[in-house]
């Protein structure tokens, strides 16, 4: 079905009531949240790494920090240019 | 959060963001600069982080600290632990330390005899408040305070509270229940006669020795009848509290002695303003240092305010001008005067109540000095009271019958 809502997959909808999946929270162009990171990859001045259940997040900008707390949620701050995802599994659900 | 330490990775910095992030160990301002890469970490999980990064033979380097537990760190060098004891056991030797004393008394009297015993005990401000026997300062007090029949003593942190119960004065009409002679105090002869009460036992022209009743307190009253010509004496006797003032002439001499050599008290010059900070009973010197020799001191306290409040501290100027005793031997006639004047004074502070008929004086000089012998010719009152008691054995049954009326 082109156009239609996204099926979900019973193992999605498990994720979703287990909170496993990554919450991720933009702030202007000044902050990006990631809940639920699994592993934090690299983080230079203009680039950030991390790991999430299904996805590895990039998020480039300039100035570049990064802050981990305890809750298994990291916080990028500094100039933020963009934020890209990239699956992790083979078998995603396709769209559509 | 107590604090943060920052640290320089050089190499292995993505292994030790690896198990920052698997073990949740909460870090800041993470940034790779190449192969470095700079973090903060807790200060409570840096043991966690340095021992995997010494266990996977990763360099790091601390670059700095922040956060309260480094700054009390700093400021906890031995000379700051070692004035915080002194200052603690400061306050635990002041607190048992006598400051003040509260006596519960009006009474200027037994306020200045209870401080004089006290301070004879050596209890004073500053004393140590353990070393205080309080039971037998109370006995001290008990027994050597003129005006108390009881005193208590308690502590309430650095106040030492004295209290105190005076005496309870016997009540007067139990004097004057007691019967009384007017007795002589003097060799005199009687010029006058004052009598209220009691019966007159000399005449006005008649000589007295010392002792000698003049107005008795027994007074004896003798009825005499006549029955069938027989002569029946009926005596009655009756005690009396004795009134009235006898007046007579008498002489008294006294001898003034002066010598020729004396000590006189001559200033040297030399003055000092000594300063105390007086706390409660407490007189603090705020000087180094004692004075030497002999001072005559006048002092004065100045109450110390704080916006027109008073506070319980004051200023102590203690004025102390020095003197030394200087031997000075005086001629004939500067012994002459000075025995003159002893005289004088005796005159005006022991005979002061008399009317002083005739003065003898004799003037006599010896190796030492010289010596005045004075004989008063005085007229006044020469009685004085003196209460005998009852005799317990009734003298007749008039008598008891008498007295119980």
């Amino acid at each position: 079905m082109e156009g239609g809502k996204p099926r979900l997959r019973f193992s999605g909808k498990a994720r979703e009531l287990l909170c496993l999946n990554s919450y991720i929270s933009i702030l202007d162009n000044e902050k990006v949240i990631v809940e639920n990171c699994k592993q934090i990859l690299e983080c230079n001045e203009v680039m950030a790494r991390v790991i999430t259940g299904s996805f590895e997040v990039e998020i480039l900008g300039q100035r570049l920090m990064m802050n981990n707390y305890d809750s298994h949620s990291v916080e990028v701050i500094g100039k933020v240019e963009s934020v890209s995802l990239s699956s992790r599994r083979r078998n995603l659900p396709k769209d559509g | 959060m107590l604090g943060y330490i920052d640290y320089e990775i050089n190499g292995g910095g993505a292994a030790a963001l690896k198990y920052i992030s698997a073990e949740g160990i909460p870090c800041f301002e993470m940034q790779q600069k190449g192969e470095t890469l700079y973090l903060s970490c807790m200060a409570e999980r840096r043991r966690q982080l340095e021992e995997f990064m010494e266990q996977h033979g990763i360099e790091y380097r601390r670059t700095g600290s922040r956060g309260i537990i480094f700054k009390i760190k700093k400021l906890l060098r031995p000379g700051l632990i070692l004035g915080g004891l002194a200052a603690a056991a400061a306050v635990i030797f002041l607190s048992n330390v006598v400051f003040r004393f509260e006596i519960l008394s009006d009474d200027p009297e037994i306020r200045s005899g209870i401080m004089a015993v006290l301070d004879e005990n050596g209890v004073k401000g500053g004393s140590f408040i353990p070393s205080l026997d309080l039971t037998v300062l109370e006995r001290e007090l008990k027994q050597n305070v003129e005006g108390i029949s009881w005193a208590g003593i308690s502590c309430d942190g650095t106040t030492l509270i004295i209290d105190v119960i005076a005496n309870v004065e016997k009540p007067e009409q139990l004097r004057t229940r007691m019967p009384s002679d007017l007795v002589a105090k003097c060799d005199a002869v009687i010029d006058k006669v004052e009598v209220y009460d009691g019966q007159l036992m000399t005449t006005v022209g008649s000589g007295v020795r010392k002792g000698d009743v003049l107005v008795s307190g027994k007074i004896v009253t003798e009825k005499i009848t006549y029955e069938n010509g027989k002569e029946i004496r009926d005596e009655k006797v009756r005690y009396a509290r004795s009134l009235g003032k006898i007046y007579g002439t008498f002489t008294r001499r006294e001898t003034f002695t002066q010598p020729f050599e004396i000590q006189r008290r001559q200033p040297t010059g030399e003055e000092k303003d000594l300063k105390y900070l007086s706390v409660c009973d407490i007189d603090i010197p705020l000087f180094f240092g004692g004075s030497k020799g002999r001072y005559s001191e006048t002092s004065d306290v100045r109450n110390i305010s704080l916006f027109g409040l008073e506070t319980p501290l004051n200023i102590k100027n203690v004025h102390l001008e020095e003197f030394y005793y200087r031997t000075e031997t005086l001629d004939k006639e500067q012994a002459k005067a000075e025995a003159e004047k002893q005289e004088e004074r005796f005159r005006n502070n022991f005979l002061c109540g008399y009317e002083i008929k005739k003065v003898d004086k004799k003037e006599k000089i010896t190796e030492n000095g010289v010596e005045i012998t004075a004989e008063y010719t005085l007229y006044g009152e020469i009685s004085e009271e003196m209460e005998f008691f009852m005799p317990k054995t009734p003298v007749g049954a008039d008598t008891d019958k008498d007295n119980e009326k």
